[in-house]
C-alpha cells in the first residue's frame, strides 16, 4: 500500500467565463478517512473532481497531500472499454504482472460469475457500475474518488458493494459523492457539504 | 455514453430518484411497440442522418456494410447509447437497428443491457412488437416465425441465384443472336478463353505482377493515410496544411492524375502511384473522422488511470477508429483495382493484365478481353476478402493478452 497523507484542499477557485463554479473551496481529508460529499446538482462537484484528478486546472488554490495519478476514480458514467470483459477492464488499470485469477476472484465478490467473461457492453447498467467501482478499487492509489457509486443499485446489492468497498479500501482516503443522506451512515463516513466549504 | 444520456428509460427514472412503477414501464413499452410498428419498417439514410447526426452518404454506406458484415453486440450497444444520448426514443432506435438488419429480439435485448430500457419496458416492448409481427405475418408462435425466417432466407438465396442465372442466360442468348465474336463473347466463350489463358505459363506471372502493383499502391496509401491522419489529429498545423491537398486529390479528375503521373513516374510505376493517390484521400478522411469520434471521457479515464500511450491506443483509440478504417478499406480496395487496371491499360507495363487487355482490344479478341476482366474481378474480390479479414483481426477486442504474463498487448 502506498503512503497515505492528509489531503488539504485550500482556496480552490475555478470560473467558466462569468460563472464562478468553485469559490475558494477549503477542506481537509484526514489520511485514511471516509468522507461523503453532499453536493446538489450544479454546485461544482464535477469541476472539483476534475481539478483533483488533474483533468482541469484550478484558477487559484492548492491541493496538498495528493497528486493526480495517485487517485483512483469511479466516474459518474462508467467509462468502460465496451468490447472487453469485466476482468479485462479491471486488468487494464492493474500493475503489469497482475494475474487474471486474482482479478476474477475480486470481481466475483460483486458480480455473478457468468458475467465475468462477457463484453461489458452486454451487461446491465448496475453490473457496469460495479465493474467501474472494482476498477477504481483495483488501481494502485492513495485515494479513492467515487462519483455517485451506488446509482441504480437495489438495497441488497448496494450493501454488498459497500461491504466490498470498505474491505478493499486498504486504508486509502475515500471521498464519495452521493445524494442520499443514508449513505453517510452506511459507509461510516463523515459528511462534507460542498456549499458549506465554499468561501 | 453518459448515464445522463439514457433519459428514455429506466436509468433516467432511477437517477432522478423517481422509482418508475412496473405498470408505467409496461405502458411505455407498449406505446413504443405501437410507434415502432411491425418488422419491416426501415428508415431512409436521411432519417438516420437526422437521428444520429451522420451524413446521409455515410449512413447509406453504414447500412450497406452492416447488412453485409453484421453488427456485433458491443457496436450495437454503442450505437444504441449514442442514439439515446441524442434523445431518440426506443421505437426510433429499434427502427434504426431494423434498418441495419438486426432482429427485434436482439435490438431490444441490447437496449435493455445498455440501460436504455428497464426490464418491464423491454418485456412490454418486445411483447408488443412480437404481437405486431404475428399480426403481420400470420405466424402463430416463435417456432413458426423461425421456420418462416429460414424459408424466407432459402427463398431469398434461390431468388438471387435465379436472377444471376437469368442474366447469364440473357448474356449467352445475346451472344448467339448477335453471332459476332468481335462485338460480344458470351459466358461459354468467355470461360473457354479463360481456360485457355489459365494453362499458359505466364498467366500467373501476369496476374501476380498486376496484383503486386495494385497491392503495393494500396498498402502504401493505407499506411500513409493512417499515419497522416494520426499526425493531423495530433498536430493542428499539419492538418491545416494537409487538408487542402486532400481536398484537391478528391476532386482532381482521374485522367489528369494519369497524365501527370505518366510524366512524373513513367508507365512502369503508373499503376502503383495511381492506386496510391486515388485512395489516399478516402483513407485519410475516414481515419481522421475515426480519431475525432473518440469519446473524450474515455481519454480522461485513460489519463486518470495513467494508461501508457500504447494501451491508450489499443483500448481507447483503436476501437473507435476501426469501424471507420474498415469502411474506408472496403471502398478503397475496389477503387484501387479499378484505377490500377485502367492505368495498366493506358501505360501497358510489362507484364500486366492491362497490357493483355489492350492486346486483346488491338486484335479484337473479345473473349480474351472478357476472360481477363473475369480474372480482374476474381483477384480483386480475393484481395478484398483477404485484406478485410486482416482488418477484422485487427479490430478484435484484444483483451486476451491482458493479465497473461507476456502481456505485450497490454503494454
Amino acid at each position: 500500500m502506498e503512503l497515505v497523507e492528509d489531503v488539504r484542499i485550500e482556496g480552490l477557485r475555478k470560473s467558466f467565463g462569468d460563472l464562478d463554479v468553485l469559490r475558494g473551496v477549503t477542506f481537509t481529508l484526514s489520511a485514511g478517512g471516509v468522507y461523503c460529499l453532499m453536493a446538489p446538482s450544479g454546485s461544482g462537484k464535477t469541476t472539483l473532481f476534475k481539478v483533483l484528478l488533474g483533468l482541469d486546472a484550478a484558477d487559484a488554490g492548492v491541493v496538498t497531500g495528493i497528486a493526480p495519478g495517485q487517485i483512483a476514480a469511479m466516474f459518474q458514467e462508467e467509462r468502460l472499454c465496451e468490447a472487453l470483459t469485466p476482468v479485462e477492464n479491471v486488468l487494464l488499470v492493474c500493475p503489469r504482472g497482475t494475474r487474471r485469477a486474482r482479478v476474477r476472484s475480486l470481481l466475483s465478490r460483486i458480480l455473478p460469475e457468468d458475467s465475468l467473461d462477457r463484453p461489458v457492453s452486454q451487461l446491465s447498467g448496475g453490473m457496469r457500475r460495479r465493474v467501474s467501482l472494482a476498477r477504481a478499487v483495483a488501481y494502485p492509489s492513495r485515494m479513492l474518488l467515487l462519483d455517485e457509486p451506488f446509482t441504480g443499485l437495489d438495497a441488497v446489492t448496494k450493501q454488498r458493494v459497500i461491504d466490498f468497498l470498505l474491505s478493499e479500501r486498504r486504508g486509502r482516503t475515500m471521498l464519495v459523492s452521493t445524494h442520499a443522506e443514508g449513505d453517510v451512515a452506511l459507509l461510516g463516513g463523515e459528511k462534507i457539504e460542498l456549499d458549506r466549504v465554499q468561501g | 455514453m453518459s448515464a445522463q444520456g439514457r433519459g428514455a428509460g429506466k436509468t433516467g427514472a432511477v437517477d432522478a430518484g423517481i422509482p418508475a412503477s412496473a405498470a408505467d414501464e409496461a405502458a411505455r413499452g407498449e406505446a413504443w411497440a405501437e410507434a415502432a410498428g411491425a418488422p419491416g419498417r426501415v428508415l431512409t439514410p436521411a432519417q438516420i442522418h437526422d437521428m444520429m447526426g451522420v451524413d446521409e452518404a455515410r449512413a447509406a454506406q453504414m447500412i450497406q456494410m452492416v447488412r453485409q458484415n453484421g453488427l456485433p453486440d458491443d457496436q450495437m450497444a454503442f450505437m444504441v447509447r449514442t442514439a439515446a444520448g441524442k434523445g431518440a426514443t426506443p421505437d426510433r432506435i429499434l427502427a434504426v437497428m431494423r434498418t441495419f438488419g438486426a432482429a427485434d429480439e436482439r435490438a431490444i435485448g441490447v437496449m435493455r443491457t445498455s440501460g436504455v430500457l428497464g426490464d418491464e419496458e423491454a418485456d412490454a416492448f418486445l411483447t408488443g412488437v412480437r404481437a405486431l409481427a404475428v399480426a403481420a405475418t400470420g405466424a402463430a408462435d416463435d417456432e413458426g416465425a423461425a421456420a418462416v425466417a429460414r424459408r424466407e432466407k432459402c427463398l431469398g438465396l434461390l431468388k438471387r441465384a435465379g436472377i444471376i442465372l437469368f442474366w447469364f442466360a440473357v448474356w449467352e442468348v445475346a451472344d448467339r443472336l448477335i453471332g459476332n465474336r468481335l462485338v460480344l463473347a458470351g459466358p461459354i466463350r468467355t470461360l473457354e478463353a479463360l481456360a485457355a489463358q489459365v494453362v499458359k505459363p505466364n498467366f500467373w506471372v501476369i496476374s501476380l505482377a498486376s496484383t503486386a502493383r495494385i497491392a503495393v499502391g494500396f498498402l502504401m496509401s493505407f499506411t500513409a493515410g493512417v499515419l497522416l491522419a494520426l499526425v493531423a489529429y495530433r498536430v493542428r498545423i499539419v492538418r491545416d496544411f494537409v487538408d487542402p491537398i486532400i481536398s484537391l486529390l478528391r476532386t482532381l479528375p482521374i485522367v489528369s492524375f494519369i497524365i501527370m503521373l505518366l510524366i512524373w513516374v513513367g508507365p512502369q510505376n503508373l499503376t502503383m502511384f495511381l492506386a496510391f493517390f486515388i485512395v489516399l484521400s478516402l483513407i485519410y478522411t475516414n481515419v481522421l473522422s475515426g480519431f475525432e469520434s473518440v469519446d473524450p471521457q474515455m481519454l480522461e479515464m485513460a489519463r486518470v488511470f495513467r494508461f501508457s500511450p500504447w494501451r491508450t491506443f489499443m483500448y481507447v483509440y483503436r476501437p473507435a477508429v476501426m469501424p471507420f478504417l474498415a469502411s474506408s478499406c472496403k471502398i478503397s480496395l475496389g477503387m484501387s483495382w479499378k484505377s490500377g487496371i485502367m492505368a495498366e491499360v493506358l501505360a501497358m507495363p510489362d507484364p500486366s493484365i492491362g497490357k493483355q487487355m489492350n492486346t486483346a482490344r488491338t486484335f479484337l479478341n473479345t473473349p480474351d478481353l472478357f476472360a481477363w476482366t473475369v480474372v480482374v474481378m476474381i483477384l480483386s474480390l480475393a484481395f478484398e476478402k483477404l485484406f478485410m479479414q486482416l482488418v477484422k483481426f485487427a479490430a478484435q477486442p484484444w483483451g486476451g493478452p491482458l493479465g497473461r504474463g507476456a502481456a505485450k498487448g497490454g503494454e
